[in-house]
C-alpha cells in the first residue's frame, strides 16, 4: 500500500489536488476580505456621518467656508443644470406627444409632464448630474488635501478639518442641490412648453394652467424633502472618499471615481425607498 | 475667491433668492388650484357608488372648476358621503335644489363632481347643506350594454351574410321570387286586376244600392201609409161613437157570441145523430155502401200504381 501512494503516477495527482485547494482557500479568502472591505466601509462611513453632524453643532461654524461651497456648489452648477432642465422637459415632450394623440389626449400633455418633472425626473437626475460634478469634486479636492497632507498640517493648526471641509461642503450640498433641483423642474416646465409650441400652440397662460391643474402638494414636497436627502448624501460621500483617500497620487483619482459611483449609486437607492414611503402616503 | 467680494455675494444672494422665490411660487400655485389661500364653504351629498372619486378632484358647476372634493367616507353599506369645497364666489348661484353627479374629465381622465344648476326660484345653498345626488352610469354597464349590442350586431351581420349568399346562389323560395322578373310582372297585373274588380263591384254596388235604396223607398212610404190609417182606425176605435168601440166595451155582445158557441156545438151534436141515423135508413144506406165501395176501389187502384212504379 505505501508503494501505491509514492508511485510515479499518485504525486503529481495529489499535487493537483493541493494546488486546487490552494486556489479555493485563496478565492475564499479574497471574497471575505472583499466582504470586510465593505462591512468597513459602511461602518466607516457611518463614523463619518456621526462625527459630520456632531461637528455641525458645535461651535466656531465656518461660514465664509459655507457660502462659497454654497456659491461652487449652487451657483456655479445652474449652467449645468438649466441646459440639462429645458432639454429633459423638451425630450420628454416630444416623445409623449404622439402617444397622447392616439389617446386624444394631448391637452394632459402639460401635466404629464409637469407631474413627471417634479415628482421624480427632476429630483433624481438633477442628483446623478451634481453627483459626478459636486461629488467628484469634493472626492478629488479633498483627496489631493489628502495626498499633500495638508488635512493633517490643517490638524497640527489645530483647525478642525471635518468642521473646514466636510460640514461646510456637507451643508452646502444638502442646501444647494434642492434649489438646483426647483431650477431645473422650472426650466424643464418651460422646456415642455417650447416643445408642445413646436408641433401646436398654447399660450402660456393655458399651458401653466394645464399643467399645475394635475399637480398635488403630495407630488411637490416629497420631491423637495427627498433632494435635501440626495444633496446629503452627494456632500458625505464626496468628502467621505477624498478625506479617506490613500497617500499615492493615483489614489486622488479613484477617490473622485468612487465618489461618483457610489453618490449615484445611493442617489437611486434612496429614491426607491422615497416612492415607497410616498405610495404608502398617498394610500 | 473672495468671499467678501460684492459680486460673489450678489450672485449667490441672487442664485438663492430665485430658488426660493420659485419654491414659494410653486407651492402658492399649487395651493391656488386646490383652493388653499381662497375663502371656500362646504357642501356635502351622498352617493350609492363613487365610481373612483378621490380626495382633491375638482368640482364643475356650468363647467366652470369652483372648488374641490374635501373628504370621501363610508356612512354605511350602501352610502358614501362625499365633502366639497366650493369657491365663496360662487355661492349666489349654487341653489339648495341642485343636483350632483360624477362625471369624467374627458374619456380616460379622472373623476370629478358636477353641479347641475337648480331652479331660479330656489333658496341659495347654505355652508354645510347637503345636496341630492344623482347616480353616476357606470362605464361597465356602459360596456356591458355595448357588449350585448356588438353580439346581436355579430349575430345579425352573420344572418345577413348567410341571406346575401343565398341570394347570389339563387336559393329558397324568396330569393326566387325576388329575383324572378315574371313574378313582379304578375303581381302587377294582378294588382290591376283587384283595380278593375273593385271598381265593377263598386259600379254595381252603386247601382244595386240605388235599387235597394228605392225600394226601400217605397217600403218606407207605404210604411207611413199603413201608419196613418192605423192612426185613423185607433182614432177611430178610441172615439165613442164607433159601432167597434160599442163592440169592444159592450159586455153582453161577448156572452152572445158565447152562447152562439153553444147552441152550435149541440147542433153539430144533434146533426151527426142525423146523419148516422140517414146512414142506417132503407132509402139512403145503399147509397152510403156504393160511396164506400167507390172509395175503398179508388185507393187500391192508386196503391198497384205506387207499386208498379
Amino acid at each position: 500500500m505505501n508503494k501505491k501512494i509514492f508511485s510515479r503516477t499518485a504525486i503529481p495527482k495529489l499535487h493537483q489536488v493541493t494546488k486546487l485547494t490552494v486556489m479555493i482557500s485563496e478565492d475564499a479568502i479574497g471574497r471575505t476580505q472583499k466582504a470586510n472591505y465593505f462591512l468597513l466601509e459602511i461602518a466607516g462611513m457611518f463614523l463619518f456621518l456621526l462625527r459630520t453632524i456632531k461637528e455641525t453643532f458645535s461651535r466656531d461654524f465656518e461660514f465664509r467656508e459655507f457660502w462659497r461651497q454654497c456659491f461652487q456648489i449652487g451657483y456655479k452648477s445652474l449652467p449645468l443644470i438649466s441646459v440639462t432642465g429645458i432639454i429633459m422637459g423638451l425630450v420628454l415632450t416630444i416623445q409623449s406627444r404622439p402617444v397622447l394623440v392616439d389617446f386624444r389626449a394631448v391637452n394632459l400633455l402639460p401635466g404629464m409632464v409637469a407631474v413627471s418633472l417634479i415628482r421624480e425626473m427632476g429630483p433624481v437626475i438633477t442628483a446623478l448630474i451634481c453627483a459626478g460634478k459636486v461629488g467628484s469634486g469634493m472626492g478629488a479636492e479633498l483627496g489631493s488635501m489628502k495626498v499633500t497632507e495638508q488635512i493633517d498640517a490643517m490638524e497640527v493648526s489645530s483647525i478642525n478639518p471635518i468642521r473646514f471641509l466636510v460640514v461646510t461642503r456637507v451643508l452646502a450640498a444638502t442646501f444647494m442641490i434642492p434649489l438646483l433641483v426647483i431650477f431645473a423642474d422650472t426650466l424643464g416646465i418651460l422646456g415642455c412648453w417650447a416643445g408642445i409650441n413646436i408641433k401646436g400652440d398654447a399660450t402660456f397662460v393655458l399651458f401653466c394652467s394645464q399643467a399645475f391643474s394635475h399637480v398635488r402638494f403630495i407630488d411637490f414636497f416629497p420631491a423637495v424633502i427627498k433632494s435635501f436627502v440626495f444633496g446629503g448624501i452627494i456632500g458625505l460621500v464626496g468628502c467621505y472618499k477624498g478625506y479617506n483617500a490613500g497617500r499615492g497620487t493615483e489614489s486622488v483619482g479613484i477617490a473622485a471615481n468612487s465618489a461618483v459611483v457610489l453618490a449615484s449609486l445611493l442617489v437611486i437607492i434612496t429614491d426607491l425607498i422615497a416612492v415607497q414611503i410616498t405610495d404608502m402616503m398617498i394610500v | 475667491m473672495d468671499t467678501q467680494s460684492r459680486n460673489f455675494k450678489v450672485r449667490l444672494g441672487l442664485f438663492i433668492a430665485v430658488g426660493t422665490a420659485l419654491f414659494f411660487l410653486a407651492t402658492f400655485i399649487i395651493g391656488e388650484q386646490k383652493n388653499l389661500f381662497n375663502p371656500v364653504f362646504k357642501l356635502t351629498t351622498t352617493f350609492h357608488n363613487v365610481s373612483g372619486l378621490q380626495v382633491g378632484n375638482n368640482v364643475r358647476f356650468s363647467g366652470i372648476i369652483v372648488g374641490s372634493v374635501n373628504n370621501i367616507s363610508i356612512i354605511n353599506d350602501s352610502t358614501v358621503k362625499v365633502e366639497m369645497a366650493i369657491k365663496k364666489s360662487v355661492n349666489e348661484f349654487i341653489k339648495s335644489d341642485c343636483k350632483v353627479t360624477i362625471g369624467l374629465e374627458g374619456f380616460i381622465g379622472d373623476r370629478l363632481l358636477i353641479i347641475m344648476q337648480g331652479s331660479s326660484n330656489a333658496p341659495i345653498a347654505r355652508d354645510g347643506q347637503q345636496l341630492g345626488s344623482k347616480e353616476p352610469v357606470e362605464t361597465e354597464d356602459i360596456m356591458a350594454g355595448v357588449k350585448s349590442t356588438a353580439t346581436n350586431a355579430e349575430t345579425i351581420s352573420k344572418q345577413l351574410i348567410e341571406f346575401m349568399n343565398k341570394v347570389n346562389n339563387r336559393r329558397g323560395t324568396i330569393v326566387r321570387l325576388i329575383q324572378d322578373s315574371s313574378v313582379v310582372e304578375n303581381l302587377d297585373q294582378t294588382v290591376i286586376n283587384f283595380k278593375n274588380i273593385s271598381k265593377g263591384l263598386d259600379e254595381s254596388l252603386n247601382s244595386g244600392t240605388k235599387k235597394i235604396l228605392s225600394s226601400l223607398q217605397v217600403t218606407a212610404d207605404n210604411a207611413e201609409n199603413i201608419s196613418k190609417q192605423m192612426v185613423d182606425v185607433m182614432s177611430m176605435i178610441n172615439s165613442d161613437n164607433s159601432s167597434l168601440t160599442k163592440f169592444i166595451q159592450d159586455s153582453s155582445i161577448l156572452q152572445n157570441l158565447e152562447q152562439i158557441m153553444v147552441n152550435l156545438k149541440n147542433g153539430s151534436k144533434g146533426f151527426d145523430e142525423n146523419m148516422n141515423a140517414a146512414r142506417e135508413s132503407f132509402f139512403l144506406k145503399r147509397y152510403f155502401v156504393r160511396k164506400e165501395k167507390d172509395a175503398q176501389k179508388a185507393k187500391n187502384d192508386s196503391l198497384k200504381v205506387k207499386s208498379k212504379d
